[in-house]
């Protein structure tokens, strides 16, 4: 097992401090995974910093199954992108995008989004990143037909659906809202379900 | 080679198999564990408070590490009392698991109205009187933190529910005189205390200089708070040594579970342990069975309040 960890807190780092081939105790896997076409079909990754990390493996699935797949790189700067250049091993297409320049071309992966899903005619976009970049995403395509799935992010204490910290605003079938687990009704989600003007906030409430 | 000990308990007329129970708020309504061991292994489940509505709950962020422990600000998200009793409570009793369901309201009509709600379902062992969320909009509706409204609520739960199932009042240890708000409750019908809820407590973020959590004040839970339960327990138990006590706060062992029994609790709730370790009830079950074997105690009720002997109890 691979893990990819960005040491921010205490745990994170201390996870980063082990060697390699140490023990660890794991509960795995939880949640959802990104749902897998039983169709070839043609699909755009969009990571955003270490959001990358899921994409390189999802890529591989996709291809084997005869998807085209492209795939869509962003940070601030370019040392804040994980693994750039594994991407170019599994799919079709990269494009890296950094705000400051340092790495690809200049400007945010939204920048040209629309464009390159009417012209690789994309069918799914796969993404994984800070919730600002899924959200753009979110809107950027609710005009169109594509399926966006998205890797959320809330911190979480648990991870197994007995805390309740990780919640977010998603739209029910009747329309109306629920504040569901990231951790087990995720991380995986349909971007168009949630409710991203709510995350934070509180939905009005229902009886 | 350790003699078999018996870790049965009683709360009220409720007997348990063993005194090691989730706590409520964080077993959720006990499906997610059962993944992990099988429900009816551990003592009881205790529910999360249920109200009378669903209810989303506080805004994000919820949850903050602190040293040692975590602040939580979840705001009693649930589905309300009548889906809960519709899909939840019969699904742990078809597992076996005894149930403690924790009620909570924001007003004195609202626990009585879950209390009769609650009459009508068979196969429950205990009600748990959560009279101590922090995490409500207005703290002047921590009923527990006023002897007068404490009493009210236990007074009306009681008269609803009639005299059969166990009441257990969940208290604050964020008072002046816990003793005092023990007694009225026990004098107003509840049957058992549970010790302690979380302690209100607040984070600054740095990066924004604001409170981190979406409700700004949180309950403290965790390792950190474990020494202010053993001081409520042994305290309360102490003032009411007939009364008895299901303790919590920051229980992640079968030595911080001993150390509660001795102090005075009739069981212990594991609650913020398991968001680390799915299994902590049952590892914590197993070490306290070690523990009690190692120090000669052929029994749990033996062990309970041992750390009073000699002190006229």
């Amino acid at each position: 097992m691979e893990l990819i960890i960005a040491p921010h807190g205490s745990g994170s780092k201390w996870l980063c401090s082990q060697p390699e081939g140490a023990e660890i105790d794991v509960v795995a896997p939880l949640g959802t995974a990104f749902g897998i076409p039983t169709e070839p079909i043609n699909a755009l990754l969009i990571g955003g910093g270490y959001g990358s990390a899921p994409l390189f493996g999802l890529a591989d699935v996709l291809k084997n199954r005869g998807c085209r797949v492209d795939m869509l790189l962003g940070a601030s700067v370019g040392a804040k992108i994980y693994a750039p250049m594994e991407g170019k091993r599994s799919v079709n297409s990269l494009k890296i995008y950094t705000e400051d320049g340092s790495m690809g071309e200049t400007g945010r992966v939204t920048e040209h989004l629309l464009d390159i899903v009417s012209d690789r005619k994309i069918d799914v976009i796969y993404s994984c990143g800070p919730m600002g970049m899924l959200s753009a995403i979110t809107e950027l395509v609710s005009s169109t037909d594509v399926i966006h799935q998205c890797a959320v992010e809330e911190s979480m204490a648990c991870g197994i659906g007995i805390c309740m910290t990780c919640v977010l605003p998603v739209t029910n079938d009747d329309g109306s809202t629920s504040m569901l687990r990231s951790c087990i009704d995720g991380p995986v989600m349909d971007g168009s379900r949630v409710r991203w003007d709510l995350v934070g906030k509180v939905p009005e409430v229902h009886q | 080679m350790t003699l078999p000990v018996d870790l049965s308990t009683t709360l009220g007329n409720a007997w348990f198999p063993t005194p090691i129970f989730t706590a409520s708020g964080c077993a959720s309504s006990g499906r997610e564990l059962a993944q992990f061991f099988p429900l009816n292994t551990v003592g009881a489940i205790v529910t999360k408070s249920i109200m009378s509505k669903p209810r989303h709950g506080r805004p994000t962020p919820r949850m903050a590490e602190t040293p040692s422990g975590m602040l939580n600000s979840i705001g009693l998200q649930g589905p309300g009392i009548d889906a809960f009793l519709a899909k939840d409570v019969p699904w742990l009793l078809e597992q076996k698991a005894r149930v403690i369901v924790s009620i909570a309201g924001e007003t004195v009509e609202e626990y009585a109205t879950l209390a009769r709600k609650l009459r009508s379902v068979s196969g429950v062992s205990a009600i748990e009187v959560n009279i101590s969320c922090p995490n409500v909009e207005n703290r002047g509706l921590v009923f527990a933190c006023d002897p007068d409204a404490s009493r009210r609520v236990i007074d009306g739960v009681r008269k609803t529910i009639g005299g059969e199932i166990p009441i257990i009042a969940k208290l604050s240890p964020d008072v002046t005189d816990l003793p005092s708000i023990a007694r009225g409750v026990v004098d107003a019908g509840a049957d058992a205390l549970a010790l302690i809820n979380t302690v209100l407590g607040m984070v600054i973020n740095l990066d924004t200089m604001r409170p981190h959590l979406g409700g700004r004040t949180g309950g403290l839970s965790g390792p950190a708070i474990r020494p202010v339960a053993v001081r409520a327990i042994y305290q309360v138990h102490a003032a009411l040594p007939k009364v008895p006590i299901l303790g919590m706060g920051g229980v992640s062992s079968g030595r911080d579970a001993l150390e509660l029994i001795l102090a005075g609790a009739s069981g212990v709730s594991v609650g913020t342990a398991s968001f680390g370790n799915p299994t902590a009830l049952i590892d914590v079950q197993n070490q306290l069975r070690e523990l009690l074997a190692q120090r000669g105690f052929a029994t749990v009720q033996q062990a309970i309040g041992y750390a009073h002997r000699g002190e006229g109890l």
